[in-house]
């Protein structure tokens, strides 16, 4: 009996040893990817996992820089209405199956396909019939996306979309196996019938828990990929997260609690990246809505809100104080910041107070408006501090806290007076942000209705030359900032921590960090 | 007996559609559908979205469905999880919160119970006071300030315990590797079982000295009997009656409390499904996890009430 319990222990001893030295890297994943599909795939939770899994014709080097992927090459003519990618030689899926340009241009079709219910279909609407397809109005066939021979993809736009580069290189344009989604339908993404091309290719998910993702051998640039294993920890708590990075159990986090910002810089100031991201925080002002049709009221908000004030004092999270709608990190792009930010507080106060009694409130005729956000400390404490800032001005802000789906439903049905609101770029072009200012854009939560701006826009979305794209979109831009519909707060930054023992994650503004061209030298 | 099992399943029937009713038109009144926090969606991309799950159909025509789903096991697809369905998820997620509770149901019987006897013995003792003042303290601190104390305590600064994974880390792993498996529970199951252990443990021990106040508890001591015996035969059985009657509504707590639990600790049980498919209006996902608890309460309830007739000779459940 005793020698079966010495026998055991020895046993479980000789399993506790790591089994070889192969390399893996441990990293929070935010949330649980909502799809491994690539086309049904959404959400920023399901990205870094879907670039470790899959390659589309292009993809982003170690960097977060654009680069090609499948493709080696391409051509664009007809005025950037004919853009065809010639693919690179003995490409495989994870299976071994050859893979061609009729795969590319599958997974392409099935992405405007209603059936598929893909919502990154909308970024494909330039595609010759795209809208239609994706309406279920014209014949799948009818769509500009084909494959002339195996190694070809071409793409016909009905208008010239400088963004194609970047919107091929996301995730819901990678190649799906179309031999596994034929054979298997949904399932396809479970693990053990799961196959894909990129770097990786997924070994088991339990949702909650972990995500393993193994090296691929028939990857087409296999022989420089270094570790073996990733492993993705969906882990939502802040603290958790946290404290698990202390703990070793992970190698690398995307946030973790503001509060311990200054123990982090005292501590473990190596382990720190802060840089800026895609990201802007604002208010929206609904300029419908009197007293918020007249300008002067709105400028008074924007002139009496010292965002310096804030963001040093009681946010102390590294976020940039914003004048500009487009974020600084746009690659090529210099913003347009509204004319008040130059002007040294004081002035700016007692501009407010001339506006207002112009426009005739003030003390005596008081402003009310419900001013919402939803449910967080940090925008709490924002709208906190905007309501002492312009309380002094007449306005009378009542705060209203709300669940972040509700605050959706209050932009889309303009159910509000002044709401707290984001966006995240999915371009790093002006574009991604300006577009959604004009007349007719769903996402045009404020009615902004100028026709100077909408016309620059839409030049600037229909030519292809980038430097002539931004000069017009920054004119649009400064448009837009002396127009006060909203009120730009701060620029997202990332917040991450990294171990020092990991080499090749490269802050960027995209936030892809592949594991393709990392290294991990874990200290033992 | 059995036939009063069966009665009581029979009734839960209805109860069960009242849940399942109630349930899917609240979640329904939610401000917000499922595909509104993703900004900027194209209404050709939202039309293709509702018409996949539904959602474009009246909803008396998506509740019509949904019965007719779940009555043949269905729980339909979930929407945050794309390529999963409802009873995928279950899967994954009941066997994690089974361990869970069960096992913090165990513990906060053996401890609270032990403790509680040990109490009642010592009455205005040193040990009764230390006991009781450590219970209230364990009632008065919730569990989301207790469990991350204690993962930050035992996993970040001693490293003994896995801060929160599923998988073995920590010094007590790597020390008794057979003990390995369970390490990743540890925290969890006590953080879970500390407020009822303190429940259990007052409740036991006002019974405890209730019963042996009584006068079948003298006539035991007059008859001889040894305090060992007094307690564990006699006065045991009858002053476990209304800690028993407490199993059902502390079941529940530890159901809900297990929600909370799983978020702090990252177990993957039907608690952290609850609380995401709840955030991100998932509602087939909702609806069988708020399925499965009404049962697991209603299934329960039924066990106490059983166990009652078995222990206390003036109930006959029939």
């Amino acid at each position: 009996m005793r020698l079966l319990t010495q026998l055991t222990v020895i046993l479980f001893c000789i399993l506790a040893l790591p089994a070889s030295a192969e390399t893996v890297l441990n990293r929070s994943g935010g949330s649980d990817p909502s799809s491994l599909d690539p086309q049904k795939a959404t959400g920023n939770t399901a990205a870094p996992i879907l670039n470790e899994l899959f390659v589309g014709l292009l993809t982003t080097d170690e960097n977060g820089r654009m680069t090609y992927g499948l493709a080696e090459s391409h051509t664009m003519s007809d005025h950037g209405l004919v853009w065809e990618y010639k693919l690179r030689d003995g490409l495989k899926w994870s299976d071994g199956t050859a893979l061609t340009a009729k795969d590319v241009a599958w997974s392409l079709q099935r992405l405007m396909l209603p059936k598929t219910a893909a919502r990154y279909a909308q970024f494909f609407y330039s595609v010759k019939n795209g809208r239609p397809v994706n309406a279920g109005q014209a014949p799948p066939e009818s769509l500009g996306i084909t494959s002339p021979d195996d190694k070809t993809v071409r793409i016909e736009l009905s208008a010239p979309n400088p963004l194609l580069p970047q919107a091929l290189s996301s995730f819901s344009a990678m190649p799906s196996p179309r031999h596994k989604v034929e054979e298997l339908g949904d399932d396809w993404t479970k693990p053990g019938q799961f196959v894909s091309n990129g770097a990786y290719v997924l070994d088991e998910w339990l949702p909650g828990t972990r995500l393993t993702l193994k090296k691929n051998p028939n990857f087409y640039d296999a022989q420089n990929v270094e570790i073996d294993t990733v492993n993705f920890y969906p882990t939502q708590n802040l603290n958790t997260v946290f404290n698990r990075f202390r703990a070793g159990e992970l190698d690398a986090i995307l946030n973790f609690p503001p509060e311990q910002i200054s123990w982090i810089k005292e501590n473990i100031p190596d382990e720190l990246r802060i840089s800026p991201t895609l990201g802007i925080y604002y208010f929206l002002i609904n300029a419908k809505k009197p007293p918020f049709d007249d300008i002067r009221v709105r400028k008074a908000l924007a002139l009496a809100f010292d965002r310096e004030a804030l963001i040093d004092r009681l946010l102390n999270t590294g976020v940039i104080p914003a004048y500009s709608f487009v974020s600084p990190v746009v690659e090529g792009y210099d913003v347009a910041r509204a004319s008040i930010a130059d002007m040294p507080m004081a002035d700016r106060i007692a501009d407010a107070h001339r506006l207002m009694s112009e426009a005739g409130y003030g003390g005596n005729n008081p402003v009310t408006f419900e001013l919402a956000y939803d449910t967080q400390e940090e925008n709490r404490k924002i709208a906190v501090a905007m309501k002492s800032m312009w309380a002094a001005l007449g306005f009378n802000a009542e705060l209203m806290d709300t669940e972040f789906r509700n605050l959706n439903r209050k932009a889309r049905t303009r159910d509000y007076d002044i709401m707290r609101w984001a966006w995240f770029s999915p371009f790093n072009d002006a574009s991604g942000y300006l577009n959604l200012l004009r007349t007719g854009d769903p996402s045009n939560y404020v009615d902004y209705a100028n026709p100077e701006f909408n016309a620059l826009m839409n030049q600037a979305n229909s030519i292809s030359d980038q430097e002539q794209r931004n000069t017009l979109m920054r004119q649009a831009e400064q448009i837009l900032m002396e127009d006060y519909v909203i009120i730009p707060v701060f620029h997202y930054v990332s917040r991450r921590l990294v171990k020092t023992y990991i080499d090749g994650w490269n802050e960027n503004a995209r936030n892809n960090y592949l594991a393709r061209y990392m290294t991990v030298n874990r200290p033992d | 007996m059995t036939s009063y099992a069966l009665r009581r399943l029979i009734i839960a029937a209805p109860t069960l559609f009242m849940i399942v009713t109630l349930s899917f038109f609240m979640m329904h009144l939610a401000p917000g559908g499922p595909f509104d926090a993703e900004a900027s969606l194209e209404p050709e991309v939202i039309a293709n979205l509702e018409a996949a799950y539904d959602l474009d159909k009246p909803i008396i025509v998506q509740y019509g469905f949904y019965l007719g789903k779940v009555a043949r096991g269905d729980f339909g697809p979930s929407i945050i999880y794309i390529d999963r369905t409802v009873t995928e998820l279950l899967v994954i997620g009941l066997p994690v919160s089974i361990k869970l509770g069960l096992s913090a149901m165990i513990l906060a019987l053996a401890v609270g119970g032990s403790l509680g006897v040990i109490a009642a013995l010592r009455r205005n003792s040193l040990t009764d006071y230390a006991v009781m003042g450590v219970a209230m303290t364990g009632i008065a601190v919730p569990s989301f300030v207790m469990a991350p104390l204690m993962s930050l305590l035992f996993g970040v600064v001693l490293k003994i315990l896995p801060v929160a994974s599923l998988e073995p880390r920590g010094g007590l792993a790597e020390a008794l590797p057979m003990l390995a498996p369970i390490t990743p529970y540890i925290l969890p199951v006590v953080a879970l079982a500390l407020p009822q252990i303190a429940i259990l443990a007052r409740l036991t021990r006002g019974a405890m000295i209730e019963t042996l106040r009584q006068n079948y508890i003298r006539t035991a001591r007059a008859k001889g009997l040894g305090q060992r015996n007094v307690v564990w035969t006699h006065a045991l059985k009858s002053a476990s009656l209304p800690v028993i009657s407490y199993l059902g509504p502390a079941a529940a707590s530890i159901l809900t409390g297990s929600v909370v639990i799983e978020q702090i600790f990252q177990l993957p049980g039907m608690g952290r499904f609850f609380i995401q498919g709840a955030i991100n209006r998932d509602y087939p996902l909702v609806l069988g996890i708020v399925v499965v608890y009404a049962l697991a309460v209603i299934l329960l309830n039924l066990i106490v009430d059983l166990m009652y007739g078995l222990l206390d000779p003036k109930v006959k459940v029939e």
